[in-house]
């Protein structure tokens, strides 16, 4: 279990607690159910990187206590 | 600027997420964010700070829910609206998820969340201090701790102390002597003085007594008698016998046998555990050193040898085979030592040894087959360029040949005195080879066939030169003519009943007959000049009346004999004679020169040409070709401006290929044509390029990139039925 956080820099910023394991969508999904977003308007980058749905969260190497970029499309 | 701190953010944050030192999670977190103090510059007003690890704090939710209530609301409406709504669904526990979203989930609110999503519920992470092991970043292995430098160290010495100390130890327990400083009673000087006067004393009284016991002795005669006991008694004591199983660290055959050899104890370690003794001489040991010394050098000047000879004979004959000789003193020193030598009174043993040396002697002889190889190669010799006798002997060996049918009989010498005269097989030839010589043979060797041939070559030079002889000769005319008339009249006795055919005859006698036959007179030169003078004479007072009297021979002269000789019409060339009579009558038989009477040729033929062809038929001619003056170049007519002549000048220039030139290329060509040196190979190419590349501008398409990626666009278009194309590559999850 790892506990990840994703800030937008707009004034959302969410600490998700996840399993490594866990794919980007379900992160997303997480993260919609606590920012209040819809899951498919989210967008997680770290620095030009999209973080793509369909991979796990332990293959992107995020670790506990990550911060990730909360964006919107 | 601000690029710049997003890259070291960027760094550091990669190279956190792979470290694996034990302050992980939490730690870190705090730590990170004690650091970055700039990072409040980036956070938006209505952010608020909360501690990283609040969520593990058990008032969080009190916390939180005070908090929250500050910030204000505003600017997120409807972020709000949602929020309410799934607080109003929410119960008490899932508060901080509708009230705040900044803070996180508590694990049964977050198992409780995905649960309700369908994802499965959180894994609790396990503690990681189990053996104090660090997993790796997948989690899938336990690393190894480095070794500690520092506790080697220390333990290594600690084990070298301990042992030092055991060998400390060892040593005195064995040692164990009576040591000086604890004999002594703790006596003064003087008492020691006193002793020292009082073992002296007694030392004289007993040389005193010792003395005068030798003189009642010597009175007596005891002494030598003593002198023999005690001799047979040390002999007694220390016998031979008592010598048996010392062992000896020569070999027996290394102990000198005239001179008795001296053996003393040889050196051995103090602490050494086995106790035997053993005998050594001096002397031998000291050759023995000085040989291993000698040998070990060469053996070190030579290196490694994978192939030693001596090793190997020694395999051979038994003992054992060396492995790395060089280094058995390093390895095991006393391994070689102990194998040698031989103990005293061991009369098997040394029997043993004797009979191993014996046998060892007898296959070194090679046994009863005494037949060892040698690995010498035959030595070598330079080669030389010429053959031996007895190569040559073997190389060229004669056979006899079985049977020798024919024999040669030019190989025996003639006997003149065998033969008679006349009738000696001489093989020379005469001038006269008759025929019936050559059929008379037919059963020639075939070297006496070789001969023949060439005698028989030789005879008809001879006879050649013979004749001609014969023709310079005047007055062998007659001979001749005796002879050719002797030859048919020879003949025709024998053959007068057949016609004889002759090819020549034939042919002549088809050729018909020849108008100049018999006119030019050609038969035999002498005699035609003899019979030209003879004619000349009498045709002088003629000369008038006959035209061509001169070169007309008379026919009827008393020559007709010489047409007999094969009544042909062909005559033999007539020679050249010394003046201009021979050539005319040379001309006139070929027919150079014509006879009175002979029709009168045209004037304009030329006189080499055949008699019977006339010039007027080529020179006929009726066309308007033949009319033009050949040779004239010059303008026939004035010469006139055209009125209205307006050329349309297209000057079109086309390359080698076909393709049209334009001037500056019609100029470079017409330039290579004129020097006559055309462009070089890299030009040649660079043109060919040009030509290849204009071909493909020519081919391309003008409306469409060259991958059609228009017309894939229309197409798409048209499918969709949409005026826009979605160009996204991101896999589409299905709507929620």
């Amino acid at each position: 279990m790892l506990e990840v956080t994703c800030n937008d820099r707009l004034g959302k910023k969410v600490r998700v607690k996840c399993n490594p394991d866990d794919t980007v969508g379900d992160l997303k999904k997480l993260i919609a159910a606590q920012t209040g977003t819809r899951s498919d308007k989210i967008v997680l980058k770290k620095w030009y990187t999209v973080f793509k749905d369909h991979i796990k969260l332990s293959d992107y190497e995020i670790h506990d206590g990550m911060n990730l970029e909360l964006y919107y499309q | 600027m601000g690029s710049k701190k997003h890259k070291k953010e960027s760094k550091k944050k990669k190279h956190r997420s792979r470290s694996r030192s034990p302050l992980d999670g939490e730690e870190r977190e705090r730590k990170r964010h004690r650091k970055h103090k700039d990072r409040k510059k980036d956070r938006s007003p209505d952010v608020e700070e909360v501690p990283v690890d609040s969520h593990l704090v058990k008032d969080n939710g009190v916390r939180s829910r005070s908090l929250t209530d500050s910030p204000p609301r505003e600017p997120r409406p409807r972020d709000d609206v949602y929020r309410d709504s799934r607080s109003q669904e929410s119960s008490e526990a899932s508060a901080p998820a509708g009230g705040a979203a900044h803070e996180s989930l508590s694990v049964a609110e977050t198992n409780k969340l995905r649960a309700k999503l369908g994802l499965k519920p959180l894994e609790v992470a396990e503690k990681q201090a189990d053996d104090g092991k660090i997993k790796d970043d997948l989690g899938e292995f336990y690393h190894k701790p480095a070794a500690n430098i520092a506790q080697q160290r220390k333990a290594d010495k600690l084990r070298e102390r301990l042992d030092e100390r055991r060998e400390k130890r060892l040593m005195e327990s064995k040692l164990q002597t009576a040591l000086l400083a604890d004999e002594s009673d703790g006596e003064d000087a003087s008492a020691w003085v006193r002793k020292s006067r009082d073992q002296e004393k007694q030392k004289r009284e007993a040389a005193k007594r010792a003395a005068m016991l030798d003189e009642m002795d010597a009175e007596f005669g005891v002494g030598a008698l003593l002198a023999d006991e005690r001799r047979s008694e040390r002999a007694a004591a220390y016998a031979p016998q008592h010598l048996r199983g010392l062992r000896v660290a020569h070999e027996l055959a290394a102990l000198p046998d005239e001179r008795d050899t001296v053996l003393t104890l040889a050196d051995k370690e103090l602490l050494a555990d086995d106790a035997e003794d053993v005998l050594v001489n001096v002397n031998l040991l000291d050759d023995d050193k000085y040989r291993k010394n000698i040998v070990e050098r060469k053996k070190a000047r030579a290196g490694y040898q994978a192939y030693d000879e001596e090793a190997e004979l020694q395999a051979a004959l038994g003992f054992a085979r060396p492995v790395l000789a060089k280094y058995d003193d390093e390895i095991d020193a006393g391994a070689a030592g102990r194998s040698k030598g031989f103990r005293i009174g061991d009369d098997d043993a040394i029997q043993a040894q004797r009979f191993r040396d014996m046998m060892r002697a007898e296959r070194l002889a090679g046994g009863p087959d005494r037949r060892l190889e040698s690995l010498a190669l035959p030595e070598r010799r330079i080669a030389s360029d010429y053959l031996d006798e007895h190569e040559v002997q073997a190389k060229f060996k004669k056979f006899k040949k079985k049977g020798k049918i024919r024999k040669k009989p030019k190989q025996e010498p003639i006997d003149v005195d065998e033969h008679e005269a006349g009738t000696a097989p001489l093989h020379t030839d005469d001038t006269d080879v008759k025929p019936e010589q050559f059929c008379a043979a037919p059963a020639d060797e075939d070297d006496a066939e070789l001969d023949t041939e060439l005698q028989a070559a030789l005879a008809r030079a001879r006879r050649l030169r013979q004749a001609e002889q014969a023709a310079s000769r005047v007055p062998k005319v007659e001979e001749i003519l005796q002879v050719s008339k002797a030859e048919p009249a020879e003949e025709e006795p024998a053959e007068d009943s057949a016609m004889v055919l002759d090819a020549t005859a034939e042919f002549c006698r088809t050729l018909g007959d020849i108008p100049t036959y018999g006119l030019a007179g050609n038969r035999d030169q002498r005699a035609e000049i003899m019979d030209f003078d003879r004619e000349e004479t009498d045709a002088e007072p003629e000369a008038e009346a006959a035209a061509g009297a001169w070169s007309r021979v008379d026919v009827h002269s008393e020559r007709p004999a010489e047409l007999g000789a094969g009544g042909a019409g062909l005559e033999a060339e007539p020679a050249l004679g010394a003046g201009v009579a021979g050539a005319l009558r040379l001309a006139l038989s070929k027919g150079y020169l014509e006879r009175a009477g002979a029709p009168p040729r045209p004037a304009r033929a030329p006189p080499a040409l055949a008699a019977h062809y006339s010039i007027e038929d080529k020179a006929h001619e009726d066309d308007k070709h033949g009319r033009r003056e050949r040779g004239y170049a010059g303008p026939l007519s004035d010469f006139r401006e055209k009125t209205n002549f307006r050329p349309s000048i297209k000057l079109e220039y086309v390359d080698d290929d076909g393709r049209p030139l334009c001037a500056k290329e019609a100029f470079r060509y017409l330039s290579h044509k004129f020097h006559g040196k055309g462009p070089g190979k890299n030009k040649q190419e660079k043109r060919i390029k040009k030509a290849q590349q204009e071909g493909l501008m020519k081919k391309m398409s003008s409306t469409d990139t060259p991958l059609n990626t228009l017309h894939m666009l229309q197409q798409k278009q048209k499918e969709t039925h949409s005026p826009f194309v979605v160009l996204s590559g991101a896999k589409r999850e299905p709507a929620n």
